[in-house]
């Protein structure tokens, strides 16, 4: 009985709320004097080394006169707020800091980094809460599909960017690289069953047939796999002699030392998603020697920050400094992520205004510490892509491993450092 | 009492227009905790079954909205047909898990709830997940109030649904299983089927709250629903609370609610403190904080030992 | 094919060496300690830190391991199993499931949450060929370690006084008991053995893959299902279970990789359902 009325009531509250839905209270923009940044990376878990440098990139940005004097926005000056979230490197919790930043602390904007598990829940509660939203350091065809109900007719977003590049200009990185090893031409190709995983899965065989190799398929397998021997032992009947990847950092790490256990040892291994950054070359230890993989930033950038004109390599040399620990690309990503908020806002009338700030996003077009962005250009609406060069692991000078560019055929602005040498001679 | 409970239902109900989304955020986890504990009580506390792998239908029911709503279902509409479809899953299962009992049990469902989230890692969206289709037509505003409303209702629902089962002859004949099996056998209550529609219903209400979440956070991953922390959850609220009464797994999820919210700043010692508040309940006050301190609000035995 | 198989032998080893404990734990105290897991990744944990601290490999971290584990087990089982196991059915198994959350949290407050793997030099990266294969020398020490552990506790429960007691208590605690057994010391004993077992196993997963604080959850599961597999608390059946259980992942892997680990889930619970098991 008292169920039924529960219903009921239920229904009826609905039913109220259908028809004077305005009445519901709101979050809205704040309204206050000031513009809130909510910043979403993964902190801690499987993915922190993407975000190692991230602390260090807010407490720079926060000091510098754009964003500390507050940023000038329809020719009044508002102060600067940026929040930070830490996903745990778990989706759920990537859309539930993404909400708080939405409803709690009132953001105006949310810049977000680091593998489709992170962007991905982001982009999608800033879209359906009509937040404006810049994601960066993952590739586009995993951020714009997987997000889509139906993959086969894609909708562009409305209030989600991103900049960064995609499965081609992997492709136009190692490529050439490949090129430079006299190899069986067998590519074997380890990705698992994830959003990087099989983007990548759809869009490698082409290129590599395109180029004249041999595409050899590891199988999709679950991200977490203990076992990669049936993998290993498929490469090695195949002959394959370049090694190809994108997996999340400790699985690599285990397949690499059974690689090696069991006797799979590629001439050239050029990886995508791992070794980006020097924490997991820690785990490998020698066994990182000459891999090859791709660097959309770097210290040997020739390029400088829109905030406050200073050079790449005065970020690394900073970080360093401050940290004590080796550079890392996702520096410059992070930092860009201020720079393109910033670049908004100052565009706009009204940094409250959300359908504004979005519509700007969509068509900006600066060029800032990760090179000249245009999201005029890009494969997709709402899409800017950059130039990565090919690079490898080799022994340092500080630092047991530094990455060296080693080719530069897709960004010639950027000097080669030295001879691409074989993985496995 | 009962005024008393339909004036809070009431209050509770309102809160879109007084309070607004920063609070109806919190209530809505606090409301899954309650459905969740709930069910999970069903199990282990009248039917003596303790699952660790109640998450397997919190996902199915997630994605069973994911796949409703792609064939063009509302979402919200689709959470009931969600919630049924984890019970017509659990129906099965319940075949192969009944067999077992105790740790064997427990590790058992565990590994189901693996099964299913390896088989849905299968599907397009893989380990990294999806988005939930369908939810762009409605205002971000209204969209959230339904939320609450939903997670309202389940919630409410849950406890009143346990409530009626409890105290009607299914419940007498559920104690007396979760007391003694055989004992309850020789005096002629079917064990095999009790424990089947208290597994079955129990599938359904964690579907419920599947669904529930999915229409919550937008964004559903395996790895995330499939976690068998849920399950974890579900046990420390049901124990602190209070195990086989119909407040307990209330008093249970505030309590858990409270600690989460007072101490997740200081990272997850407020976990290792449920774990070993869990342990100490277990050991020393088997009846919880419910069945120690307080009086039943929602009676369900007539010879309930004082 | 062949390879495959060779493979999963000896993957089955190390799946085995994980789950003799709680095979033996079961078979004696009917605890199935759903921390059995957690306190695996405890040892890799310890070895973690001795060779941080110390410097020390894993080979001689064993030696400071072992003994800390057997202790930490025969504690666990005076202050909180033993009241456990008085207390019901669901009692040991809320108690222990309890005690995994607790090491887990813990290990994430000390350790963080972030992945790590034990280095065990140029050994660890080693392989040797036989006909035709490369097998790794780790997965065959960690085989080798299964079947000598396995060996070694049979032995233990086959040969000594202290087995004979330990079989007394299983069979009938009351009994054995009367006859003038210590019941306490002797299941203390046991659970050390358990513990210091998982540690080893820890170790040998450490050394193989990567692990984090929640690691311990797969683990338990695979341990489990060896010893449902290979039959209730026998320690040769063990064996047998983690050599099905990884034999049948590396021929499903052979067909398709996704399958791998979900063809091992699905061969347990089919284990479950045409096998009556009875506790």
């Amino acid at each position: 009985m008292r169920r039924r009325t529960l219903l009921k009531g239920l229904g009826l509250s609905a039913l109220a709320a259908t028809g004077c839905g305005t009445s519901i209270r709101g979050s809205g923009p704040t309204g206050e004097d000031r513009i809130v940044i909510g910043f979403v990376s993964p902190r801690t878990g499987p993915l922190a080394g993407f975000a190692s440098g991230d602390s260090f990139i807010v407490d720079t940005v926060r000091r510098t006169q754009a964003f500390a004097g507050g940023i000038t926005s329809g020719g009044r000056k508002y102060p600067v707020e940026i929040v930070v979230k830490d996903t745990q490197s778990d989706p759920n919790r990537a859309s539930q800091v993404a909400r708080e930043l939405i409803l709690q602390d009132r953001a105006d904007l949310i810049v977000t980094s680091s593998t489709p598990e992170t962007t991905n829940p982001v982009a999608t509660v800033c879209e359906t809460q009509g937040v404006p939203c810049v994601s960066a350091v993952v590739p586009w065809q995993a951020w714009y599909f997987a997000r889509q109900a139906d993959p086969a007719k894609p909708q562009p977003f409305t209030y989600t960017t991103m900049f960064f590049f995609g499965v081609e200009q992997f492709g136009g990185c190692f490529v050439p690289m490949w090129e430079r090893v006299p190899s069986s031409k067998a590519v074997a190709g380890m990705f698992p069953n994830d959003a990087d995983g099989n983007a990548f899965r759809s869009a490698w065989p082409d290129i590599i047939e395109d180029a004249g190799y041999r595409w050899v398929d590891g199988g999709s397998y679950t991200n977490g796999t203990t076992d990669y021997s049936s993998m290993i032992s498929a490469f090695r009947e195949a002959d394959c002699e370049i090694f190809i990847n994108a997996p999340i950092p400790p699985d690599f790490n285990t397949m690499w030392k059974q690689a090696a256990q069991q006797g799979f040892r590629p001439k050239l291994a050029t990886v995508a998603k791992v070794l980006l950054f020097p924490a997991d070359t820690e785990a490998l230890g020698d066994l990182v020697n000459n891999i090859a993989t791709d660097s959309w930033w770097g210290p040997y950038m020739p390029y400088t920050s829109s905030l406050d004109g200073s050079t790449a390599k005065a970020l690394a040399e900073a970080y360093q400094a401050a940290s004590g620990k080796q550079w890392l690309q996702t520096l410059g990503s992070t930092y860009s992520l201020f720079e393109v908020a910033h670049q908004a806002f100052t565009a706009v009338d009204a940094p409250h205004d959300r359908k504004a700030v979005a519509a700007q996003l969509r068509r900006l077009s600066y060029t800032g510490i990760s090179g000249p962005l245009d999201w005029t250009k890009g494969p997709v609406p709402g899409v800017a892509i950059q130039q990565p060069v090919g690079v490898q692991w080799k022994k340092g000078k500080d630092f047991p491993y530094e990455m060296v560019v080693v080719d530069n055929t897709l960004n010639p602005a950027v000097p080669v450092g030295a001879d691409l040498t074989p993985t496995n001679p | 009492m009962r005024y008393f409970a339909v004036f809070v239902l009431v209050l509770l109900a309102s809160v879109p227009y007084t309070l607004g989304p920063g609070v109806e955020q919190s209530l809505v986890t606090l409301f899954s905790l309650v459905a969740m504990a709930t069910w999970w009580n069903l199990l282990a506390g009248f039917a003596g079954l303790t699952s660790f792998g109640q998450q397997a239908y919190l996902g199915v029911g997630a994605y069973g909205l994911y796949v409703l709503a792609l064939a063009g279902v509302d979402p919200f509409a689709a959470i009931p047909l969600a919630a049924a479809l984890a019970g017509v899953v659990a129906l099965p299962v319940s075949v192969a898990v009944l067999r077992l009992s105790g740790g064997q049990f427990a590790v058992a469902t565990w590994v189901l709830a693996e099964i299913f989230r390896l088989a849905v890692t299968l599907s397009p969206g893989g380990d990294t997940g999806v988005s939930l289709p369908g939810i762009s037509g409605y205002m971000p505003l209204l969209r959230q109030a339904l939320v609450y409303w939903c997670a309202l209702g389940l919630a409410a629902g849950s406890v009143l649904a346990v409530w009626l089962l409890a105290r009607g002859r299914y419940g007498l004949a559920a104690r007396a299983v979760s007391a003694d099996p055989d004992a309850a056998a020789a005096s002629g209550v079917r064990v095999a089927r009790i424990r089947r529609v208290a597994y079955c219903l129990a599938a359904a209400g964690a579907g419920a709250v599947g669904a529930l979440l999915f229409t919550h956070t937008l964004y559903v991953q395996p790895g995330s629903i499939f976690n068998v922390q849920y399950s974890v959850l579900m046990m420390f609220m049901v124990l602190t609370g209070g195990l086989g009464t119909v407040e307990g797994p209330v008093a249970g999820a505030l309590i858990f609610f409270v600690l989460q919210q007072a101490l997740s700043a200081h990272g997850p010692w407020y976990l290792v403190l449920l774990g070993a508040v869990g342990v100490a309940v277990t050991l020393f006050a088997p009846r919880g904080l419910w069945g120690h301190l307080g009086r039943p609000l929602f009676p369900i035995a007539h010879l309930r030992e004082t | 094919m062949i390879a495959a198989i060779v493979q999963g032998v000896l993957v089955g080893g190390t799946y085995a060496l994980v789950a003799c404990g709680l095979s033996l734990a079961f078979g004696v105290m009917r605890l199935v300690n759903i921390a059995h897991g957690d306190l695996a990744v405890c040892g890799a944990y310890l070895a973690l830190m001795a060779a941080a601290g110390f410097g020390a490999p894993p080979v001689l971290a064993l030696v400071l391991v072992l003994p800390l584990a057997f202790g930490v087990g025969a504690l666990l089982q005076l202050t909180l199993f033993e009241r456990a196991l008085r207390g019901g059915e669901l009692a040991p198994v809320l108690v222990t499931f309890g005690l995994s959350v607790v090491i887990q949290n813990l290990l994430v407050t000390g350790a963080s949450a972030n992945p790590r793997s034990l280095d065990g030099g140029a050994f660890a990266l080693a392989g040797f060929e036989v006909g035709g294969l490369t097998l790794s020398w780790l997965r065959t020490a960690g085989f080798a370690t299964a079947v000598v552990v396995l060996g070694s506790l049979h032995l233990l429960l086959a040969r000594t006084g202290f087995g004979r007691r330990v079989r007394a208590t299983a069979d009938d605690p009351e009994a054995a008991r009367l006859s003038g057994v210590r019941v306490r010391p002797v299941f203390a004993c046991v659970a050390g053995i358990s513990v210091a077992t998982a540690a080893l196993a820890g170790m040998f997963l450490g050394l193989m893959s990567t692990f984090d604080p929640y690691s311990g959850g797969l683990i338990l599961i695979f341990a489990f299902e060896a010893v449902v597999i290979g039959g209730l608390g026998s320690l040769w059946g063990t064996l047998a279970g983690g050599i099905v259980l990884g034999v049948t992942q590396q021929l499903v892997a052979l067909w398709d990789v996704r399958f791998a680990v979900l063809a091992v889930h699905v061969l347990f619970f089919g284990v479950l359902v045409v096998r009556p098991v009875r506790a």
